[in-house]
């Protein structure tokens, strides 16, 4: 059973892939007819096929409340950033020292760590110069972070992303490691009842109201 | 009327952004804030100008390209900051005075010595076997006749 969902999932991750490649496609000429459809289809196929890529594993999971906050989150920082780091360039005293501060993520997903890293990239004033991916610790490069409420704000930052995102798209398993990594920080753990410890007890306690019923 | 006036701003913004990106380019010390200054105000500018222009000429079909335009920049930029910022780190390229702190560096290390220490260990065990193997060697020499020995 477990083989055949998983090979459902692939498939479906497949046809994911086929379908956003069309929309590329059909954007590209700018006009939805079955002509573009149909040979974005084959375009889409032979891509798909020649240039095959290590598969991503997906959580499976969407929280579209999070993904907004996200999303929302995302455009202030970039806009505030970069007036931020705008201001920087001009203002007449030069930008002081700058750091790379190691950040523990708490997913171990390929996706998660890639996603993290591209954000951290897009906002201004910090920018990922290397993976641990083994330790799944990204190390940030601050601008202008020359003492240490600033190396905090950058370790802030990324940790705020990483939230997020995994509250975002985030499997069972990195929202459960995400809790735990709050809890150690002091920080209230949250979307509990998707962990998988949570599903644990909730079928033990079935099992158990079945046994008594 | 309005569309035009927000049109304006947006280019405008997005100019003085790119202006910005330059200067930071130009004024910043090291490798690795000039990295900051190069690819981020530049893209969010892009991002206005392609905004100004939708509203400019509010069709499906230059629309549907610039949203792929901003979404391969989305994608790309960012790794080609990660990849040089890598690069410079890696070979050297960076003013030590303008790092504050640099955690990386301490990883590099750890990481060292746990090298160093792994190919002792290793140089160690293949020694031991080494000499392990030439107790075998001597075994099969003394056994010749027996054919299973150096096995």
């Amino acid at each position: 059973m477990g083989a055949r969902r998983r090979k459902r999932q692939s498939f479906v991750e497949q046809l994911l892939y086929l379908v956003v490649l069309i929309l590329v496609w059909v954007f590209l000429w700018d006009s939805v007819s079955v002509l573009t459809i149909l040979s974005g289809l084959v375009v889409a196929f032979t891509v798909v096929r020649a240039f095959y890529l290590p598969p991503i594993q997906l959580s499976g999971r969407l929280n579209l409340l999070y993904g907004t906050v996200f999303v929302f989150w995302f455009m202030l920082n970039v806009l505030l950033s970069s007036i931020q780091v705008a201001w920087l360039t001009v203002r007449p005293r030069p930008v002081s020292a700058g750091s790379v501060v190691a950040v523990d993520l708490a997913t171990r997903s390929d996706l998660l760590i890639t996603l993290v890293t591209m954000v951290n990239g897009l906002i201004p004033g910090s920018l990922v110069i290397e993976i641990d991916r083994a330790r799944a610790v990204v190390f940030v490069h601050g601008l202008n972070c020359a003492d240490e409420e600033e190396i905090e704000k950058v370790r802030m930052k990324t940790h705020q992303i990483e939230t997020l995102l995994i509250y975002a798209i985030g499997s069972p398993h990195d929202i459960e490691a995400l809790n735990d990594a709050r809890r150690e920080r002091g920080q209230p753990p949250r979307l509990e009842s998707l962990t998988i410890r949570e599903r644990a007890r909730r079928a033990r306690q079935l099992k158990e109201a079945r046994g008594n019923g | 009327m309005i569309l035009d006036v927000i049109s304006a701003l947006c280019i405008i913004g997005a100019a003085l952004l790119s202006l910005a990106a330059g200067i930071g380019a130009l004024r910043f010390p090291d490798l690795l804030s000039r990295m900051h200054a190069a690819s981020k105000p530049q893209l969010f500018g892009l991002v206005l100008v392609m905004f100004a222009v939708g509203l400019q000429t509010l069709h499906w079909g230059p629309i549907s390209t610039m949203i792929l335009i901003v979404l391969f920049q989305l994608f790309t930029v960012p790794v080609a900051a990660h990849m040089i910022g890598r690069a410079g780190y890696r070979t050297k390229h960076l003013r030590r005075s303008m790092l504050y702190r640099d955690e990386l560096d301490d990883a590099v290390a750890r990481a060292h010595a746990r090298d160093v220490a792994e190919r002792e260990r290793a140089a160690a065990e293949s020694a031991s076997a080494a000499g392990e193997q030439d107790a075998a060697a001597d075994r099969t020499t003394h056994h010749d006749d027996e054919p299973d020995a150096g096995r």
